[in-house]
């Protein structure tokens, strides 16, 4: 009975062994091949097969190989497929597309051009910048980024780094004067005008206290550390690659085929050379695993375990960092056009829920997402002649985001229903700057020129939001509709609609 | 002079030998430098200069560790003897490890 689990046991670690997805290519093996193909240009006699052994199949069988390898895969799954970043203006401006500011930014650069209004008036054309500290502490200091595998590899004050981000909106549109009667053109700039036409409507630090992409606090990266090592696997710890070494009779034939498999790609010349060499060797490496698997072994039962519980644990430990809720605080300075300038404080708290496991994958990832805001907005300055209080308004968001399209695909639309409400505590205050006019009956006013209005009391906006990626470009497309009771200067009902384009730069460094 | 390893032409990085001789191993880099870090043969390892072993009966791995300044430099490990030394094989700086088999 016993003699017949075993047999059990190896026959189901065999098939375990021969569905589990083909290892990548490891990167000392690419550096190989690379110096390969470079010794080959310096000296025509060199033969590359000439220095393969079997310790080129080592790496990709060592448990750290496949540690990294999982992780990366994890990593990339995760990336590709979030949405809780945001790249336009926060849910406080006025061209924005979002009704509600999500938790998270690019982890380098991002641009977003919306055209739109919400709670304001004006329907702007805005571009946002948006950057994360970390990004481009990385991009001119050090030429790698840590990987989630290895998140202990940034200094502590570069880990404090990746929750900081800043944005800048320009504001494209020609200055207009918004009023409860009329919409016209402003005469003069307003305050922050480019040499390009546009104008700064506002700007924004937030700090992500936890966030997402990786273990942010020392305890969280503790805990990572200990699940992302394979303790489990004690004397296992060398794995396949002892097994390798002790197979020689199962190797030697692959070897064999890969070193002929070599020698003809580099006589059909130099192009895609390291691609078809990387190609050639990953078909070896399957070769070499299938030979091993026909010695099966307890040595690989045991190992196959192993691996098994490092999956188990390494998609526990993701999980916990995938759906954690995020805090993210925010200030934005922002320039309405002829408005005074208002500072926002907003709190971003989210939750992912309902993940999905993609065949193939080591760990769960959201399809949807809950995000809350909570804001106040303040005068920066009170103009000359009015009274109102610091305190412009308070405002309250909730987002209900749900990614659309079966779970494979990689790059899937995303449908945003959100609800929110704004009480304007005190009135708006339009600013004419040096136009001493009133914009439809030609008034002349004392300078600079303060209008007061009547436009105490709650905004309340509702908005469906369809986000459609462009695969793996970074492009994506927002476009939404919207539905208020009022807006801030115009106590009137509207039904408008938004639409944008962002680019989350990203993607495009994104390594497949 | 008399080389303890003999290489089988069949057979890339095979070499037989009789038991009980002493063999020690130098490497040397076609460009920049290159140091043995350790050998590994029957289960002793040596990680300090000579690096030396002794042939046991029986088909084993001599797995020899080394670290050089250039990855592209192409790295040539022999067998040494009064001074004179033979080839045993050719490696490029990057893989860091060779092995041979000795019958």
């Amino acid at each position: 009975m016993q003699y017949q689990m075993k047999i059990l046991g190896l026959a189901l670690a065999a098939v375990t062994l021969c569905s589990a997805q083909p290892l990548p290519v490891s990167d000392r093996t690419k550096g190989i091949i690379k110096a390969m193909i470079e010794q080959k240009r310096k000296n025509k006699d060199f033969v590359p097969s000439s220095v393969i052994d079997e310790t080129l199949f080592f790496d990709d069988f060592e448990v750290e190989n496949y540690r990294t390898a999982r992780s990366k895969q994890a990593e990339k799954a995760r990336q590709t497929r979030r949405f809780d970043q945001q790249f336009g203006e926060s849910a406080a401006g006025g061209g924005a597309t979002s009704l509600v500011a999500k938790t998270s930014v690019s982890n380098l650069f991002s641009a977003a051009f919306e055209n739109g209004a919400l709670a304001r008036d004006r329907q702007g054309s805005l571009t946002t910048f948006r950057t994360n500290a970390y990004g481009i502490a990385q991009l001119f200091g050090r030429s790698r980024t840590c990987p989630i595998s290895d998140p202990s590899c940034d200094s502590p004050g570069e880990i404090l780094l990746r929750g900081l981000s800043g944005s800048l909106s320009i504001d494209n549109a020609q200055p207009q004067v918004v009023t409860p009667a009329a919409t016209t053109p402003a005469t003069t700039p307003a305050f922050g005008l480019l040499p390009s036409g546009g104008r700064v409507a506002g700007a924004s630090f937030r700090y992500e206290w936890q966030r997402r992409h990786v273990p942010t606090t020392k305890e969280e990266l503790a805990k990572w550390e200990k699940a992302v090592k394979i303790e489990e696997a004690g004397e296992l710890s060398s794995s396949l690659a002892s097994l390798a070494k002790t197979s020689a009779d199962q190797t030697e034939p692959a070897l064999k085929r890969l070193k002929d498999a070599f020698d003809a790609e580099v006589a059909l010349g130099e192009t895609d050379l390291q691609a078809r060499l990387e190609n050639r060797y990953a078909t070896a490496l399957a070769d070499v695993r299938q030979s091993i698997l026909a010695t099966a072994s307890t040595e690989l039962v045991s190992y196959q375990q192993a691996l098994e519980a490092y999956d188990k644990k390494l998609a526990t430990a993701l999980r916990e960092i995938v759906f954690k809720p995020v805090l993210t605080a925010e200030y934005s300075h922002q320039n309405p056009a002829n408005q005074a300038p208002l500072s926002n404080l907003r709190l971003i708290l989210d939750k992912p829920f309902l993940g999905a496991l993609r065949s193939g994958e080591l760990a769960e990832t959201a399809q949807a997402n809950l995000t809350l805001n909570l804001a106040v907005t303040l005068y920066e300055r009170i103009p000359v002649g009015t009274r109102p209080g610091r305190l412009r308004d308070v405002q309250a968001g909730l987002q209900f985001d749900r990614q659309l399209g079966p779970a494979k695909w990689d790059n899937r639309p995303t449908l945003a229903l959100s609800g929110y409400y704004q009480y304007m505590k005190e009135n708006a205050i339009l600013e004419f700057g040096k136009d001493p006019q009133t914009p439809i009956v030609p008034i002349p006013l004392p300078r600079p020129a303060v209008e007061v209005l009547n436009t105490k009391g709650g905004i309340g906006i509702v908005q469906a939001k369809l986000v459609i990626p462009f695969g793996k470009s970074g492009v994506s497309l927002p476009m939404s509709v919207s539905w208020s009771n009022r807006t801030e200067l115009i106590k009137e009902s509207a039904v408008r609609g938004q639409f944008g384009l962002s680019f989350d730069l990203d993607k495009l460094f994104q390594k497949e | 002079m008399a080389f303890k390893l003999q290489p089988v032409v069949s057979k890339s990085n095979t070499f037989t030998a009789a038991a009980g001789r002493t063999v020690t191993i130098e490497a040397e880099a076609s460009q920049g430098a290159v140091v043995i870090q350790a050998i590994s043969y029957n289960g002793v390892t040596v990680t300090t200069p000579p690096f030396q072993f002794t042939t046991v009966a029986g088909m084993k791995k001599l797995a020899v560790v080394f670290a050089a300044s250039d990855p592209a430099a192409l790295v040539s490990f022999y067998e040494i003897d009064a001074g004179s030394k033979r080839l045993l094989g050719v490696r490029l700086g990057v893989q860091n490890k060779a092995v041979f088999t000795i019958n």
